[in-house]
């Protein structure tokens, strides 16, 4: 049986890189002892696969891993089971249970949001307007060894200040890529204040279907209707 | 403190190396505790998190209501510049608070050639180096690990060391420390209390005067109290608390494996290995205490692999039901078992079999010499049929590749010894039944210890070791399949000054921190000359400690260090060994007075006798 699983990643688990998260939730679900299900082969790993990296330094409240057991246990066993083995800063929230086939996590994710209090709004605004109002903002993009300049405009898809907290919206996944240090870097140049990078926290994310952008759960409910 | 760090790990690769946050890492509430260690490692994150011994003393002292530990690790460059634009001081994982706020930093003293480093990152916590710079207001700096045995280069920079097995010592040293606090006495006035607990020597209580000749004249307490300071030994290891929920790293170390010691001590005796002497006698654990251990380190874990850690691991007396027991419990969790320190006989490739999902990828082997008179000489009891029968019985069992582990530069040793390495390599590799197999040699410089039998040796020279290598290699031309690797004889040179050595070199070492030495142990960081300008700046000639024979009656700058074994002892086991005479192990003819036993009023423990 296949699950869906969200989880954050938030305090001190910020500073570990995927790679070695994808080790350590795998060595969680070792120690929680969930019946996993084991890839054929000379050198079995566990059949767990996660969505699109986090950036390095970034804590998250919306994470999501797809895993496979080999028997059936209730949503609400696994959370349970991982959350009483998983060390601080890691938090396990709600797991579903994979009825249909649904698209690959990696794959389909395209859209991130973030967020961040800020104290001095002085300016936000205008700073704001003035990206959104850009139509080419041109950053190095490294591909193999070589840079070459790419207009990233589009992948900034909304920038939203109120009640104190920036609010934006990033593409993110296989078909583009804005990082949140990169976003940061733009808006710093541009603003008066600095952002500090190390304050935001990553929402959610979400994927398209039916050109609707929808959260990962949300899709699993409407491929059952 | 905590608020600069955040930004600043964000600055550096890898950061989840300084987090202090990994799983089984353990937080207390640190304002409310009286004893705090921060355990220092004089290496990076990675080196020190797989020794286990560091995690078997974080734990020990963790587990004390009044006592908590800390990691500090010396700090990549990068972080390192950092600390120093941003003005700040080095900090320990769990709490990010500044070293100086600690009792005691407790540094471990693995290998001599991290000295430097212990020196750096005292530097970088804005701790003074010596002892009789400090103040009330410092923390303690305390040391322990094997080359506590011969402390002496670095004694000036230690407020105490301790001798030995430091699990009970050092809660002891806690309570102590407790005491202390609620009576608000001087250092001075602890370390007097310190001192009397067996297993801790107190540096600045001895005086070393000197003869004309250079050598020790005498070291002596300055009030007369003690003469020497025995090293501690724990009689029952049974009784001792094991870690079974070591902290597990994130990131890749080089050994991320469950760990359970069988046994401390050796029986074998090699006459070069300090480890063979300085940990006696043998003590085994139970066979149950070992799989309790093992069960529940693997729920903890979540480990695919345990190491069965000892100075010969096959020796354990019960080492095949051990290995049963294992597979039983271990098996449907596929967990493999790994078996380190392999000896070179057809039995010990029996033993691998059992292990049923032992590692086939590569077999290490160390005859250590390449003739039977020299493995004689250094009571290696191994012969070269027992070598071919256990790479044999490996090819037979589906090994691929071996690897071979030599010295040079013994005693005694002569060309025929030297090409005798070559010749057992390609013997070796011509055991492959489709062609020549793999073979990769490698070759260490002989380095004398302290508290061995070959205490009294010349070491021999660079040039010496390096004509030896060429040799070596000369024989070993156009056989493709033999990889040849051999240590830099100039690491080996230094590494025997300091191994020998006595406070004198104190200065040395400042010096050479001075001029940049960091992570020393490290081929890319070692720089033979900047160690050459440091002794000769402190007018020291470092000939002196290397290439001399000692005299019988010399007085060493570790004698009032206690191991337990007699020098008379091994003295006479020099003599045998310049006669290639052998010494047997005690397990199998009996007491061969080596005097640990009477010495420190213990006995051998052996599983089977449980
Ligand atoms: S005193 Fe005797 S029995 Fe004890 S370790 Fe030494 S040789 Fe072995």
């Amino acid at each position: 049986m296949r699950y869906w699983i969200k989880f954050t990643k938030q305090d001190k688990q910020k500073y570990i890189s995927h790679r070695d998260m994808h080790k350590a939730v795998g060595r969680v679900i070792t120690r929680a002892n969930l019946p996993v299900a084991y890839s054929q082969g000379f050198n079995p790993h566990q059949k767990i696969s996660f969505s699109s990296p986090l950036e390095l330094g970034v804590a998250s409240k919306a994470e999501y891993l797809d895993l496979e057991l080999t028997e059936e246990l209730s949503n609400s066993d696994i959370v349970k089971k991982l959350n009483s083995h998983a060390p601080v800063g890691f938090m396990f929230i709600k797991a579903k249970a994979l009825t249909v086939k649904p698209p690959k996590l990696m794959a389909w994710i395209e859209l991130a949001r973030y967020s961040l209090e800020i104290n001095n709004d002085e300016g936000i605004s205008e700073t704001i307007n003035e990206i959104l109002n850009k139509e080419e903002i041109m950053v190095e993009k490294r591909s193999k060894r070589k840079f070459r300049l790419q207009n990233i405009r589009s992948f900034i898809h909304e920038i939203k200040f109120c009640d104190g907290k920036l609010d934006v919206l990033l593409q993110t996944g296989q078909r583009g890529n804005l990082k949140l240090s990169q976003f940061i870097e733009i808006f710093n140049e541009l603003s008066h204040d600095s952002l500090d990078f190390s304050k935001f926290i990553k929402e959610e994310m979400y994927g398209n279907n039916l050109s609707q952008y929808i959260t990962p759960f949300e899709l699993l409910d409407q491929l059952k209707k | 403190m905590k608020e600069k760090i955040e930004t600043i790990l964000n600055k550096v690769r890898s950061p989840a190396k300084y987090t202090g946050h990994e799983v089984n890492a353990v937080h207390k509430d640190f304002d409310n505790i009286s004893s705090k260690l921060a355990l220092a490692f004089p290496d990076i994150y990675e080196i020190g998190m797989s020794y286990p011994g560091f995690q078997i003393l974080y734990h020990t002292i963790n587990k004390q209501a009044d006592a908590l530990a800390s990691r500090v690790f010396t700090p990549e460059r990068d972080l390192e510049e950092i600390l120093k634009e941003e003005a700040l001081s080095l900090f320990c994982l769990e709490y990010w608070r500044d070293l100086k706020e600690y009792d005691f930093i407790g540094f471990t003293l693995q290998y001599e050639m991290s000295y430097p480093t212990i020196l750096h990152m005292l530097k970088l916590a804005n701790i003074p180096l010596r002892t009789k710079d400090r103040d009330d207001s410092h923390p303690f700096i305390i040391g322990g690990g094997p080359c506590a045995f011969n402390p002496e280069p670095v004694a000036p920079f230690f407020d105490l060391i301790v001798i030995g097995e430091a699990e009970e010592v050092i809660v002891e040293l806690m309570t102590l420390h407790k005491e202390w606090l609620a009576n608000k006495g001087n250092k001075q006035e602890f370390l007097a209390k310190a001192s009397k607990i067996t297993g801790i020597y107190v540096p600045s209580m001895f005086e070393v005067s000197y003869n004309e000749d250079r050598t020790i004249k005498e070291v002596k307490h300055k009030a007369d109290l003690a003469s020497t300071v025995k090293k501690r030994v724990i009689d029952d290891l049974n009784h001792i608390s094991y870690p079974t929920n070591p902290i597990i790293p994130y990131i890749d170390i080089p050994h991320e494996r469950m760990v359970i010691e069988l046994f401390r001590g050796c029986l074998r005796g090699c006459r070069f290995c300090q480890a063979g002497y300085i940990y006696r006698p043998v003590r085994e654990r139970s066979q149950d205490v070992l799989t309790k251990q093992a069960k529940e380190l693997y729920k903890n874990t979540g480990y695919d692999e345990i190491s069965l850690m000892s100075l010969s691991s096959s020796d354990y007396s019960c080492i095949h039901s051990l290995l049963t027991d294992l597979n039983r419990n271990l098996e449907k969790e596929n967990v493999s078992i790994s078996l380190p320190s392999l000896r070179v006989d057809a039995y010990d490739i029996e033993l691998a079999k059992e292990v049923q999902k032992v590692r086939r990828t590569g077999l290490t082997l160390a005859p250590e010499a390449g003739s039977q008179r020299m493995r004689d000489v250094i009571n290696k009891q191994v012969s070269e049929e027992d070598l071919i029968n256990t790479v044999k019985a490996a090819i037979n069992n589906g090994w691929q590749r071996v690897k071979l582990y030599f010295m040079i530069g013994l005693p005694t040793e002569t060309k025929e010894d030297l090409k005798g390495i070559a010749d057992l390599a390609i013997k070796v590799a011509n055991l492959g039944t489709r062609g020549p197999i793999q073979v990769t040699l490698s070759t260490a410089g002989f380095v004398p210890k302290p508290h061995t039998p070959f205490a009294w040796v010349k070491q021999n020279t660079v040039s010496e070791l390096m004509e030896k290598q060429q040799y070596i290699l000369s024989l070993l031309k156009r056989k493709k399949y033999i990889k040849f690797n051999y240590h830099d004889a100039k690491t080996t040179q230094i590494e025997g000054v300091l191994a020998r050595g006595d406070r004198r070199l104190a200065g040395v070492l400042e010096k050479v921190t001075e001029k940049g030495a960091w992570l020393d142990s490290w081929d890319e960081h070692f720089d033979y000359q900047r160690w050459l300008s440091a002794l000769q700046e402190c007018n020291i000639d470092h000939e002196f400690y290397v290439l001399r024979e000692r005299d019988k009656n010399e007085v060493f700058p570790w004698d009032h260090i206690d191991s337990g074994v007699d020098k008379e002892f091994l003295w006479k086991d020099y003599q045998e060994a310049l006669n290639a005479g052998l010494t047997l192990n005690c397990r199998d003819v009996g007491c061969t007075l080596c005097g640990v036993c009477p010495n420190l009023d213990i006995d051998i423990k052996l599983a089977k006798d449980n």
